[in-house]
């Protein structure tokens, strides 16, 4: 974006498939809620629990590590830019703590905290949950 | 005197963009997402950007995440260097550190976010300030132009490329998905019964659609001539504004471009 101006956002057909996954946390098996929030900082708590989510499925793997490995067929090249770009493994505690310190929760003691899969569906005019299960959790120790 | 008037004018118009940036910098602050906010972010993700992978070769964001002091003092940098901008007097050093410090910040959030934000009208219009000589500076505030035109033109023509035109339900499924969160947790302000009432009416979401690749594909027309501007930038208020609206995407990065269309009379000059 900041040396090509190209946008393609909502251009493409949408999927056919009427079930979309969506990611939310829990606290003590309550939603956290974040749609109160000002913009940006709402929009990183929609995006954080789907890009965490997307990192958990596969393989505690980035994005970036999965470009990488497609490109660069060289290991030494590879493991150079993967150890220059690819962020620290993300331990699903540290993870689950961070978001609810973003999100202006506090903490206590014996407090649960998970990140759920949902499935929603949109073929009815609102959205509603279909089913939903959980990817990690953790307790406050 | 005429030479006067050029120099208040322009001096004016400078002020204007610099206090739009510090505005933006102040609803980032208040979000809780300027560098301090970000401390300690657990998990990020950048594009395919050699931009971002630059800042992250030289470890940067990694070091501001990971430091809240340095957060805050970068924080009380941009604020400090944008009053000095607006009250003092406009200095090319100061110019070029803003822009490395607010383009570093484009990136942390990016990469925060983990999606593609196309809100970089923030840092970027701070770059015709990098030129003192005035020829050099009308010629960047050019570029500057063209760049969002083609910015907001191939948006028109991606959406006939990739056939987004061609699907009637397009627009309606992103408006629900789009406003799932405030669904579930029984947000039902005024935006969410437009869209409540919007996704119950596929018909106008195409409709909207359509206009809506008509006023990006309008913007071509600002590659020929410069006397409709003004016009290019009333329409991104109307765009913007809208997509907030339906789309819950606010430009809040954005508001120095529209400033520049509804004011580029005095670059002309």
């Amino acid at each position: 974006m900041i040396v090509f101006p190209y946008n393609d956002m909502f251009s493409y057909q949408i999927q056919k498939s009427k079930i979309k996954k969506c990611y939310f946390v829990k606290l003590n098996n309550e939603r956290i809620k974040f749609t109160h929030f000002l913009y940006w900082k709402k929009d990183i708590l929609e995006q954080a629990p789907l890009k965490y989510a997307d990192y958990l499925n596969s393989n505690h793997q980035h994005q970036i590590s999965i470009f990488l490995k497609s490109k660069i067929q060289d290991s030494l090249k590879l493991s150079f830019w993967e150890r220059k770009l690819n962020p620290s493994q993300n331990d699903p505690t540290d993870w689950l703590n961070w978001y609810s310190g973003f999100s202006e929760k506090k903490l206590n003691k014996g407090d649960s905290l998970s990140l759920v899969e949902y499935h929603v569906s949109t073929v009815k005019n609102l959205p509603m949950f279909t089913d939903s299960f959980t990817i990690c959790k953790s307790t406050i120790k | 005197m005429m030479i006067e008037s050029i120099v208040i004018k322009e001096n004016n118009f400078r002020k204007g963009i610099f206090i739009i940036i510090l505005i933006e910098f102040l609803l980032f602050i208040l979000s809780g997402v300027s560098f301090q906010g970000l401390y300690k972010v657990a998990n990020y993700n950048f594009g395919i950007d050699p931009v971002y992978w630059l800042f992250f070769l030289l470890k940067i964001p990694q070091f501001i995440f990971s430091h809240y002091v340095v957060g805050l003092i970068l924080d009380i940098l941009i604020l400090s260097m944008l009053i000095y901008s607006i009250f003092i007097k406009e200095n090319k050093f100061i110019s070029w550190v803003l822009f490395i410090f607010l383009m570093l910040y484009y990136v942390c959030l990016s990469a925060t976010l983990g999606h593609r934000n196309y809100q970089t009208g923030f840092f970027l219009m701070i770059i015709p300030f990098l030129f003192s000589n005035q020829t050099n500076r009308k010629f960047a505030f050019e570029g500057i132009k063209y760049f969002y035109l083609f910015f907001y033109f191939s948006s028109g023509i991606f959406k006939f490329i990739n056939h987004g035109i061609n699907e009637p339900m397009l627009l309606s499924l992103t408006l629900k998905e789009q406003f799932i969160p405030y669904y579930f947790e029984n947000n039902f302000s005024w935006r969410t019964s437009i869209n409540s009432f919007l996704t119950q009416h596929n018909s106008l979401p195409y409709n909207m659609y359509c206009v809506t690749i008509f006023i990006e594909c309008f913007f071509v027309i600002g590659f020929f001539t410069n006397k409709l501007n003004y016009t290019l930038g009333i329409l991104l208020v109307i765009f913007h504004l809208s997509n907030w609206i339906i789309m819950d995407i606010a430009p809040i990065g954005q508001l120095t471009v529209i400033y520049l269309f509804l004011n580029y009379k005095q670059v002309s000059e």
